[in-house]
């Protein structure tokens, strides 16, 4: 569901940027998602195909890169990748842990046609 | 010449919909128009809190709703029935709204002379959470059974709301629900948030949350 809206976001975004660069269409579009992002690759890839059916971008590629989520404990200041600690510090076992990055999600680049 | 061009855009998703956001909430703040974007989970209470609300508030101030919650109009109804100004906005099964969709039901809805508008966004606790609607502040209603722990598990919903209402009070005897633990959790996501135990059935501590709003809606028109 989630994944939906997102591609929906990125294709208005898309249309945006090639008036912008004067360009027709895409042959690739290659997107960086943080871990913490709360978005699923792999609910993204299904989601851009049914989102671009029919549409100018249904032969646009869709890749994905992933950025590791990093998130610090506010107690002891211990770093961790926030999917394998499980919401706690595994050094203190705090649960006031702040992310520091992987919470965003990027259009990195688009080949362009 | 080239046919092909790799163009850098190194731009966020969310980031194209925050400057949206931000130009709506300028525009309202200019025709004095309070949006509150209401948030939670499916079934925790919301359009039931915003019955009680209008019954509390609609001799004092204008209030118009907008309800985004499913394709169905049942709550806008509801609602229209209280005597507020309701709009059901068709999200076509969309799980958030944005930006621009708010614009698009403000200006389907003609907010005119309205002093505060309330929009039940969709109910889940991720989407929403990521898309700036342009409300002048974010509430959300996180209700008894759903545990202390929410704001735990949905770290970005809880660190965006200024204020959380725990619903259903009248039921805290048979959850164990810790609420002194859950306004920490909520705290620890966003220390500024206010947090109001209510229960939207019997109408019982909901004074503090209408205090609330009068204080907000007031200073944004001041
Ligand atoms: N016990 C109890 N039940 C409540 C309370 N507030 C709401 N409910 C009940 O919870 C159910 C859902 O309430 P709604 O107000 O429809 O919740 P909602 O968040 O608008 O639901 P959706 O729009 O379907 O997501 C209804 O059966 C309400 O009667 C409360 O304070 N206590
Ligand atoms: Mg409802
Ligand atoms: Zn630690």
């Amino acid at each position: 569901m989630h994944e939906l809206g997102l591609c929906d976001a990125i294709v208005k975004m898309m249309d945006g940027i090639l008036e912008q660069e004067r360009m027709e269409g895409a042959n690739k579009i290659v997107l960086e998602i943080g871990e913490l992002s709360g978005v699923e690759a792999h609910f993204m890839e299904d989601s851009w195909i049914a989102v671009t059916a029919r549409t100018k971008y249904e032969d646009t590629e869709l890749q994905i890169e992933m950025v590791p989520g990093i998130a610090r404990c506010l107690d002891c200041g211990e770093e961790c990748r926030a999917v394998t600690c499980n919401l706690r510090c595994p050094l203190c076992g705090s649960v006031k842990l702040a992310p520091i990055s992987g919470t965003d999600m990027t259009i990195k680049s688009i080949e362009a046609y | 010449m080239d046919k092909f061009r790799v163009i850098e855009v190194k731009q966020s998703i969310f980031e194209n919909n925050d400057k949206q956001a931000e130009e709506l909430r300028k525009e309202l703040k200019e025709q004095g128009v309070y949006l509150l974007n209401l948030m939670s989970s499916p079934g925790s209470g919301k359009t039931t809190t915003l019955s009680r609300t209008i019954e509390a508030l609609r001799d004092e101030m204008k209030i118009g709703v907008m309800e985004a919650d499913i394709d169905s109009d049942v709550d806008a109804r509801t609602i229209e029935q209280l005597g507020a100004k309701a709009i059901q906005l068709h999200t076509g099964g969309m799980c958030h709204l944005d930006a621009d969709m708010t614009r698009q039901g403000i200006e389907n809805f003609g907010v005119d002379g309205l002093d505060l508008v309330i929009l039940e966004n969709v109910g889940n606790l991720v989407c929403p959470a990521e898309f700036d609607t342009g409300a002048s502040k974010n509430a959300m209603v996180l209700s008894v059974p759903e545990g202390h722990d929410k704001p735990l598990k949905y770290p970005l919903m809880f660190s965006v709301c200024d204020v959380v209402l725990v619903n259903k009070m009248d039921v805290l005897p048979y959850f164990d629900f810790d609420m002194e633990k859950c306004k920490e959790y909520v705290h620890m996501r966003n220390p500024k948030a206010t947090v109001i135990p209510i229960c939207a059935k019997t109408g019982e501590g909901m004074e503090q949350w209408f205090d609330w709003l009068r204080r907000e809606v007031a200073q944004w028109n001041a």
